[in-house]
């Protein structure tokens, strides 16, 4: 397929080439998914999804256009329309980047693909179903079990020209058990990996977290210890990042503006943004913009230590592009980071319980970045939480939830786990802090 | 795109199913994104896409493209979906009554008719508003639109042919002061042409205004309060703490859920109405639904009492009751789910005043940022609030978050204003990786008491009064 993307772009080249203007990109997208979903405990549907498209860039006057299509039979009408949007475009004045060596990265496994099936994955969640429904005769469970397969093409007027294929497998299981009071009790858990991957991983730790829910507990208001998993803690670093994309420091809006170099976190936090680590989610040999993909340290020990940028903001910012252009056939590329990578620390997770004595863990919130978090302040409701006394679960905390701040809640005094669980594209530890807990 | 008619339902009749259905849509939209001072997105696009769903003994099939020369392949695929496991004791998807529509959103300035330089003048117009206050540290005006043709068949020989214009804009603006950063917007959005996002400059200007004023407010300190919710609030609340919870898709297999939602059961007080209507000319209106179920009035909550819930024809059948026409997909490329269209609480018969004497001393909640629920426990978030002392409203607060289980928090609506009104916008509902889908909420004034609200000094549940 990358050959046929390849011809689809000579014929766009062609034409392209034809225009008098500064530069060109052309960027195709070529997708197929298929899944298999279960709901309320049996098989319930299979998908398949074909998606193709392609956009161009135009950069006429130094200034911008884009338009896109699906259709590669109507080449003219896209480049018109992106003639059209470029007469109000913003003054662009960088450059495309040229033709460049490409890092290795592996993005999939070919023998496993090969042998993947819709109906192995049938099998499979009728296993993880029942393995569960083992343990809790009463749940329900929700799954699927997918196969995103496609191919990414890019070429623009600076000889830059590459492609290269991806393939994610992913599995998302949801539990929910209604208890003699009527409470709900749903928990889920997924992953996507470019590889097999073990999915007894999952239904442990959902098995894990169903027994923890087993009786309810109740504390009092007050700030308490608080075990973060993997889960939330992916939530609380998305308010971290917030504010470290180029944009947000040329918008003005970074709470890290002028303070780069400076310790805001803990000295246990590091964190990376890595686009080569092999099979994961986020990972990708070059960005959408063609800038060469490498792993970059964004936090260090607490200092903050550089922002993510495509090639506008870097151009305004006057700093380097990071390779972090994100884009689909009919989007202009944006800011995003790729695997996010927190390194852990030295205590496992029962330990850390054990560690903490009285407090709380964290798994799963609703309503998390509702609230105004441009300064680093969290508010949200405890969907999935636990009490912890004695080192010991004691049952699920329900109406209660959490406010406070990630700058201050993430200090020197937290601890990280030496296990790390991928969560989408984000490889991170347990985390225990302290935190502020408000019950109904 | 031409799609012919007869050849389509030919290839429909050929299915072996006990239900089908072929989608297509043809999509031209612009969008266009100003920021302080700079042009983020000004792009026009084309998109064709497809879809063909079959059911066989209680298994569907679906495949969707974005090229038409892929409709026999998906024919024929979907159908081999449908029989990858077959149920002995699955229920029949029967066949309903056919439908003929062919619609057009009427319009007062077609999209077409107006240049990419004059939606341009009005967004940079709009950014000169949002600009004026040195307060102002980033804007955002957004614009965009859409004509699209969508085209539906169905094994009940129900054709669609619906010709939609949408267009909407919104606003939002940063301001900052010292080290506190506020952000504050509104948007806009309907079916209709380019008349919609005119004259808006009275928005724009609410925008800046109340970010500035934001910036400068207290935070609201947190714990159990008696609060006002605003109409748009009260819509986004209703949306979320009740609406996700009738929609039968969470209900249908589960035994536990069915006891706890029978029909019949009290959730509010006897001046509580809840209606879904997908026929109301608001963001969330639908001709027909994805699966050919024409919309309608459906009481969720009638006098307070669950008297319905939002079906498709699977879950409809399957509970033994009607589809209400609530299958709706957010595109071609995603099969149809039950979802909402413009939920509402109805008006009741208390006066905005008395609201506000009977609450005395509480909160004032403003406008909506966003609301999630887990269908027990939800939170929203409202724009900003007031505080209200002796019935009057005081000063204005900012970074509040309402919170609370569903159940308990509709059984404490106390009383109901008279002045529903509806809102809807660029932004829309998610579920199950499908958004944003238009809808539309609203409601009237409600008072409801112990209302947890997190924001400053969280850590302390004492009463506030």
């Amino acid at each position: 397929m990358l050959e046929a993307a390849k011809r689809n772009h000579d014929a766009i080249r062609k034409e392209c080439q034809g225009i008098q203007c500064r530069w060109w990109d052309i960027y195709s997208n070529d997708v197929i998914s298929r899944s298999v979903t279960f709901k309320n405990n049996m098989f319930h549907s299979a998908r398949e999804s074909a998606v193709q498209g392609y956009g161009i860039r135009l950069n006429i006057h130094k200034q911008t256009g884009f338009s896109y299509c699906n259709d590669f039979n109507d080449i003219q009408s896209v480049i018109d329309h992106a003639k059209d949007t470029a007469q109000y475009g913003d003054n662009e004045d960088y450059e495309l980047p040229g033709k460049n060596g490409l890092p290795e990265v592996t993005l999939y496994d070919e023998q496993w693909l090969k042998s993947w099936t819709v109906e192995d994955q049938l099998h499979q969640l009728q296993a993880i179903i029942d393995t569960i429904r083992k343990e809790y005769s009463d749940c329900i469970v929700d799954s699927s079990a997918g196969c995103v397969d496609g191919y990414v093409y890019l070429t623009n007027s600076s000889g830059f020209e590459a492609g290269y294929r991806y393939v994610h497998h992913g599995v998302s299981v949801s539990v929910l058990r209604i208890v003699s009071d009527g409470s709900r009790i749903q928990v889920y858990e997924s992953s996507s990996w470019g590889s097999a991957f073990d999915y007894h991983e999952i239904v442990n730790r959902l098995i894990m977290k169903l027994r923890f829910s087993e009786t309810n507990a109740a504390i009092p208001s007050g700030n308490y210890y608080a075990i973060l998993t993997p889960k939330a803690f992916s939530q609380i670093m998305g308010v971290v990042l917030q504010g470290l994309s180029g944009k947000s420091i040329q918008r003005g809006i970074s709470r890290y503006k002028g303070k780069f170099g400076q310790k805001i976190f803990g000295k246990q936090v590091s964190v990376y943004d890595n686009p080569l680590e092999n099979f994961a989610p986020g990972s990708y040999p070059f960005d959408g913009e063609g800038v060469i993909a490498f792993n970059k340290i964004i936090i260090e020990h607490g200092y903050v230590q550089r922002n993510i940028a495509h090639l506008q903001s870097s151009h305004i910012l006057q700093c380097d592009p990071t390779g972090n252009a994100s884009r689909s056939y009919a989007t202009l590329p944006q800011e995003s980071f790729s695997n996010i990578v927190v390194p852990g620390g030295g205590v496992s997770f029962k330990d850390m319980i054990t560690q903490m004595g009285t407090g709380i863990i964290i798994d799963q919130f609703i309503g998390f970045g509702q609230s105004n978090t441009l300064m680093g302040q969290f508010s949200a409701n405890l969907d999935l939480a636990w009490f912890v006394n004695k080192g010991e679960v004691q049952g699920r905390l329900k109406n209660c939830m959490v406010a406070d701040d990630v700058m201050s809640m993430l200090d020197d005094t937290i601890v990280l786990s030496k296990e790390r669980e991928w969560i989408g594209d984000s490889y991170l530890p347990y985390v225990m802090c302290r935190i502020n807990y408000t019950t109904i | 795109m031409v799609v012919d008619m007869t050849m389509v339902q030919k290839k429909l009749k050929n299915i072996k199913a006990e239900y089908a259905e072929i989608r297509m849509s043809e999509d031209e939209a612009v969008s266009i994104h100003l920021s302080k001072n700079m042009v983020e997105t000004c792009k026009a696009g084309k998109t064709t896409q497809g879809s063909v769903r079959v059911y066989n003994r209680g298994c569907w099939g679906f495949v969707s493209f974005t090229t038409l020369d892929m409709m026999d392949y998906a024919i024929t695929h979907a159908q081999e979906l449908s029989n990858l496991q077959k149920k002995d004791d699955a229920v029949t998807i029967a066949a309903m009554q056919s439908n003929v529509v062919n619609k057009k959103t009427k319009v007062l300035k077609p999209l077409h008719s107006v240049s990419l330089e004059e939606k341009m003048e009005l967004m940079h117009r709009y950014n000169a508003i949002l600009k004026r206050s040195q307060l102002v540290e980033n804007t955002n005006v957004v614009y965009r639109d859409s004509i699209a043709h969508y085209y539906m068949y169905n094994t009940d020989e129900t054709s669609v042919d619906y010709e939609s214009s949408f267009c909407g804009i919104s606003f939002s603006a940063i301001a900052k002061d010292g080290t506190v950063m506020q952000p504050y917007g509104e948007s806009i959005a309907q079916y209709g042409g380019f008349e919609l996002v005119e004259d808006n400059y009275a928005v724009a200007e609410k925008v800046v205004k109340t970010a500035t004023e934001l910036v400068k407010a207290e935070q609201v300190q947190s714990g159990l309060y008696n609060v006002i919710a605003d109409p748009k609030l009260a819509g986004v609340f209703i949306h979320e703490a009740f609406g996700h919870l009738s929609e039968a898709d969470f209900i249908y297999e589960n035994p536990r859920m069915k006891e706890l939602m029978v029909i019949g059961r009290r959730f509010g007080p006897g001046c509580l109405q809840v209606i879904d209507d997908g026929s109301l000319p608001y963001t969330g209106y639908i001709p027909i639904d994805d699966e050919g179920i024409q919309p309608r009035k459906t009481y969720l909550i009638k006098d307070g009492i669950l008297t319905g819930r939002l079906h498709s024809r699977e879950t409809a059948i399957k509970m033994g009751e009607q589809p209400t026409g609530n299958a709706r997909a957010i595109s071609c490329t995603a099969p149809p789910i039950v979802r909402m269209t413009n939920t509402y609480i109805d008006n009741g018969n208390a006066t905005v005043d008395e609201l506000f004497d009977r609450l005395g001393n509480g909160l004032y909640v403003v406008g909506a940022l966003g609301g999630q629920t887990n269908l027990e426990m939800f939170t929203f978030t409202p724009a900003y609030a007031y505080e209200v002392k002796r019935g009057k409203k005081k000063r204005i607060l900012r970074d509040c978050m309402l919170s609370g289980n569903v159940f308990m928090t509709l059984m404490n609506i106390d009383a109901i204003a008279d002045d529903c009104t509806m809102y809807g916008g660029l932004g829309g509902c998610g579920k199950q990786g499908q958004a944003p889908l238009p809808v539309s909420s609203g409601g009237p004034h409600l008072l409801i008491k112990n209302v947890l609200i997190g924001g400053k000094g969280a850590g302390g549940s004492k009463k506030k009064s």
